[in-house]
């Protein structure tokens, strides 16, 4: 295969990758850098002065306590990412086939949950679950309950509405690829005879897995960085990593085992994107 | 599949999730000092005191400049990227696209701490400055990504026919790439801008005087008091970043022929 | 060609914004940056002291909002340069910028309130801080489902392990940054110390299946009051009673004994920074005038002697006598253990 007419220089390569790498060296690995050498307890300007130690780690793996709290992060990620997914795709699709003058306002809809951002997404579930909120108001006067029900302060809560606030991450890109999808594979795939869901399993799906992946990745890292909403709406039994580390540096003052705990955190994401990308690799081969 | 049901289920589901954004409208509206449900009343009491509150005013004005500036330099440095490493390469693909996407992997929270003792050893003073380099740095990794999705899509026949018919890579870029690559570059940059522009975790420890942005003003204000006021500026972060999406996705909308 | 230059168009806007952003940044000689908590706080801090300031000095104010462990931190990460010139701390963390030499002394000569000012709101401090305001630790009430206020705290406690008060209990959680100055509080008060939590571990273990929700902000407790989920709990007076009158008329509040927990927030002038004009600043804040009028709109108490309290306020003022601080540099030593502890044994 003769590449030449396509293919850059090796110094028109490097010319275009410098500025995102001048950028993302100075702006996140050398402070991810300082953050890993807080983590062993060194501290940021006392680089000579301090001793490296390993206990922080010591402490997060031999504490039952911390290991659950990393479970629960897993768990909530893994959950809200598979039903974002599951939920936004058919929306995704549509935003991207129709033709209708309704997909601006459709885009709008699906657009509002990010742009409110967690804050408001938060206060709004909060007045609906509430004890005297809108759920239980309904459920009361439609006599379908007698005592109105606890739906804050739990995973339900903090789900449904983690849901809702990452929604949109999860639109956007499969919008985004379905568009690549030339639309007559599907008409070529029906005249040949397969239904409507095998002409989504086996032509559709596939090809949009790389939209999907992407969304299901920027999910599931919302997910794990979030803690204004779980925070409020989640109940006592369950702690998870944003918040363990909040506390750290709020409560405990304790800024190296919160780094510690931040780079547990970044190790999880990396394996979880590590993965993403194999699966998606290998599905590319098929 | 039948657009009609998906229509349907679109909308079903979009109402659900506009919905408690009606409430929290609603709630902003009230004119009393605690937010409570059902409102009290309505008046536009909370909108007149937001502005004439030169917090509010400052972190709007700081959020516009922080959320356009950090997503517009992410897009210039990341479609670049994108090009190098859509080429292919084990080298591309195993060190450098990961290398760009690291900084997905770090919790919000936790790089807005780095970054602040990372600004304090290198003897920099806090500013906006420290905003925009941080939020470009999470901007790169949604606009690659989604750029780089819509670039595997693409046929290299594409821009080699370009080549072939006596385009320079310049022109081939502008006329066959850019074009093809729009919808998709635009939904990376719209993300990257709601990103910045909705973000807490990363400014809260980098905050100053000057540099505060509306979502940490309306963090504060939601801590320290349940009053309508935050529902009404919410209203107001709403609003300005709907009509900022509307104009990008006008931009971003591929012509049919 | 639209795309390019509608690219361009907005790459324009980008960088006018960006040029504008510029001049945002002020010269440093005759202002001084001091901190606020948001909301109510911020406005009293604008409408109240910073007039006065300006006044006496003709010196501008930048004002920093947010949290005393974001500002610690921003005065730990650059203490050759430091972003703020007053800090307004929690009493831990202001222990700590002493520890570590951020702070400077404050001294009757360059802050003449301080004279004013009742040893419990500096001493703690070694007058490397001296607090403008304190609240002190209570219970609201819905008096129409608990007409009965406990009038201790060790009653409280076993009223609610009884479950008389059925599921509608809420007290601070351990995300809350005074948390460990409450649980001390609760020790002490059941019979324990600084070096034995049990007691409010304990009693905290055995009313926890009563408690609707742990809250860790004020937004949380006051949604679950004004929407009556709980009925008793734990929240700082000025908080309380700002709540109450006409609008919630079931509320009450009341600080149950043998004494109650002040919190106080000490302000702090930083080493290093526009010393000068911070020590006007924390004189300022001392002031019994601006003072009075933060009381009337946020209700946590003065603590200028010399500030006259309208009679019809004087109700809910504790008298000094009633109230404890903790040892604060004790307590510093052991907060990591009580978030761990509280950790295992609260949320299990």
């Amino acid at each position: 295969m003769t590449r030449s007419s396509t293919d850059l220089g090796q110094l028109a390569r490097i010319v275009l990758l410098l500025p995102a790498t001048i950028i993302v060296v100075v702006g996140y690995v050398l402070p991810s850098l300082v953050l890993l050498a807080l983590s062993f307890g060194i501290i940021p300007g006392k680089w000579l002065l301090s001793e490296a130690t390993t206990s922080h780690y010591m402490r997060l793996l031999g504490d039952i306590y911390y290991l659950r709290v990393v479970g629960y992060t897993l768990f909530l990620g893994i959950v809200v990412s598979v039903l974002t997914a599951i939920l936004a795709f058919p929306v995704g699709y549509y935003l991207a086939r129709s033709r209708s003058r309704l997909t601006s306002l459709y885009a709008v809809l699906t657009f509002t949950p990010l742009a409110v951002g967690m804050n408001m997404v938060t206060l709004g579930w909060m007045i609906i679950l509430g004890k005297t909120g809108f759920i239980n108001a309904l459920l009361l006067q439609t006599g379908a309950i007698n005592d109105p029900l606890q739906l804050l302060y739990g995973w339900g809560a903090v789900i449904v509405a983690m849901v809702h606030v990452v929604f949109t991450f999860m639109v956007l890109p499969i919008e985004a690829v379905v568009r690549q999808i030339d639309p007559s594979l599907e008409k070529a795939a029906r005249i040949l005879g397969a239904g409507p869901i095998r002409t989504f399993v086996e032509v559709v799906l596939p090809l949009s897995l790389p939209g999907i992946a992407a969304g299901f990745l920027i999910v599931f890292l919302q997910v794990c960085g979030a803690f204004v909403l779980p925070l409020l709406l989640g109940g006592q039994g369950f702690t998870l990593m944003p918040i363990a580390i909040w506390e750290q540096i709020t409560v405990s003052f304790d800024k190296s085992f919160a780094a510690t705990l931040s780079v547990a955190l970044i190790l999880i994401s990396i394996v979880v994107m590590l993965l993403q990308m194999r699966i998606m690799r290998e599905k590319s081969l098929v | 599949m039948s657009l009609r049901y998906l229509s349907i289920y679109s909308a079903i589901l979009g109402i659900v999730f506009v919905f408690p954004l009606l409430i929290v409208v609603a709630v902003s509206l009230d004119p009393g000092d605690y937010i409570r449900f059902p409102v009290s009343g309505y008046s536009p009491r909370w909108y007149i005191e937001m502005w004439s509150n030169q917090t509010i005013l400052l972190a709007l004005k700081n959020s516009l400049i922080v959320g356009v500036t950090s997503s517009l330099i992410g897009a210039l440095v990341a479609v670049p990227a994108a090009l190098v490493i859509a080429r292919g390469g084990r080298f591309m693909e195993s060190v450098v696209y990961p290398f760009f996407l690291s900084s997905f992997t770090i919790p919000w929270l936790v790089y807005g701490l780095a970054l602040l003792f990372f600004w304090g050893a290198a003897g920099l003073d806090l500013s906006l400055t420290t905003l925009i380099v941080g939020h470009t740095v999470i901007a790169i990794p949604y606009i690659l990504r989604v750029t780089l999705a819509v670039l595997r899509g693409m046929p290299p026949n594409l821009v080699r026919a370009a080549r072939i018919c006596g385009a320079s890579p310049w022109q081939a870029f502008f006329s066959v790439t850019l074009p093809y690559i729009r919808s998709g570059l635009v939904a990376g940059i719209s993300f990257a801008f709601v990103v910045s522009f909705t973000n807490i975790p990363v400014s809260l420890f980098i905050t100053t005087a000057d540099n505060i942005t509306l979502p940490i003003a309306i963090f504060n204000y939601m801590v320290n008091n349940f009053e309508p006021m935050v529902a009404a500026i919410s209203v107001v972060q709403v609003a300005m970043i709907g009509i900022i999406l509307l104009a990008a996705r006008k931009v971003g909308r591929v012509e049919r022929s | 060609m639209t795309t390019r230059r509608s690219v361009l168009k907005m790459l324009g806007a980008g960088g006018a914004l960006a040029w504008g952003g510029g001049s945002l940044v002020h010269a440093q000689g005759n202002s001084v940056t001091i901190t606020s908590l948001g909301g109510k706080w911020e406005q009293s801090i604008r409408e109240h002291f910073i007039p006065l300031f300006k006044k006496r000095t003709g010196a501008e104010v930048r004002v920093v909002l947010g949290g005393p462990s974001q500002w610690s931190a921003q005065i730990e990460a650059q203490p050759n340069r430091p972003p703020l010139d007053a800090v307004d701390n929690s009493e831990l963390l202001a222990i700590a910028l002493k520890d570590k030499g951020l702070v400077v002394k404050l001294t009757s000569d360059k802050v003449p309130n301080l004279a004013n000012t009742p040893d419990l709101f500096r001493k703690p401090f070694d007058d490397y801080g001296a607090s403008y305001q304190y609240s002190t630790s209570a219970l609201f009430r819905n008096r129409d489902k608990i007409p009965q206020e406990p009038k201790t705290w060790p009653e409280f406690f076993e009223r609610a392990a009884k479950g008389e008060f059925g599921r509608s209990i809420t007290l601070p959680d351990i995300s809350y940054p005074w948390a460990p100055h409450i649980i001390w509080h609760f020790a002490t008060v059941l019979g324990g110390s600084v070096d034995n939590l049990d007691p409010a571990f304990e009693a905290l273990k055995k009313i926890k299946p009563y408690i609707v929700k742990f809250w860790s902000t004020a937004l949380e407790v006051e949604r679950m009051v004004i929407s009556k989920e709980v009925d008793i709990g734990y929240l700082w007076d000025g908080r309380i009673t700002a709540m109450m009158g006409d609008k919630n008329p079931a509320l009450a509040f009341n600080r149950p004994g043998p004494n109650s927990l002040v919190t106080l927030s000490p302000a702090q002038v930083v080493k290093g920074g526009n010393e000068k004009l911070a020590f006007e600043w924390v004189n300022t804040l001392l002031d019994p005038e601006p003072q009075l009028q933060y009381y009337k709109l946020i209700n946590f108490t003065p603590t200028n002697s010399k500030v006259i309290i309208p009679d019809n306020m004087k109700a809910n003022i504790m008298p000094l006598s009633e109230g404890v601080t903790p040892p604060y540099p004790e307590l510093a030593k052991v907060t990591s253990r009580i978030v761990d502890r509280w950790n295992r044994e609260i949320r299990g």
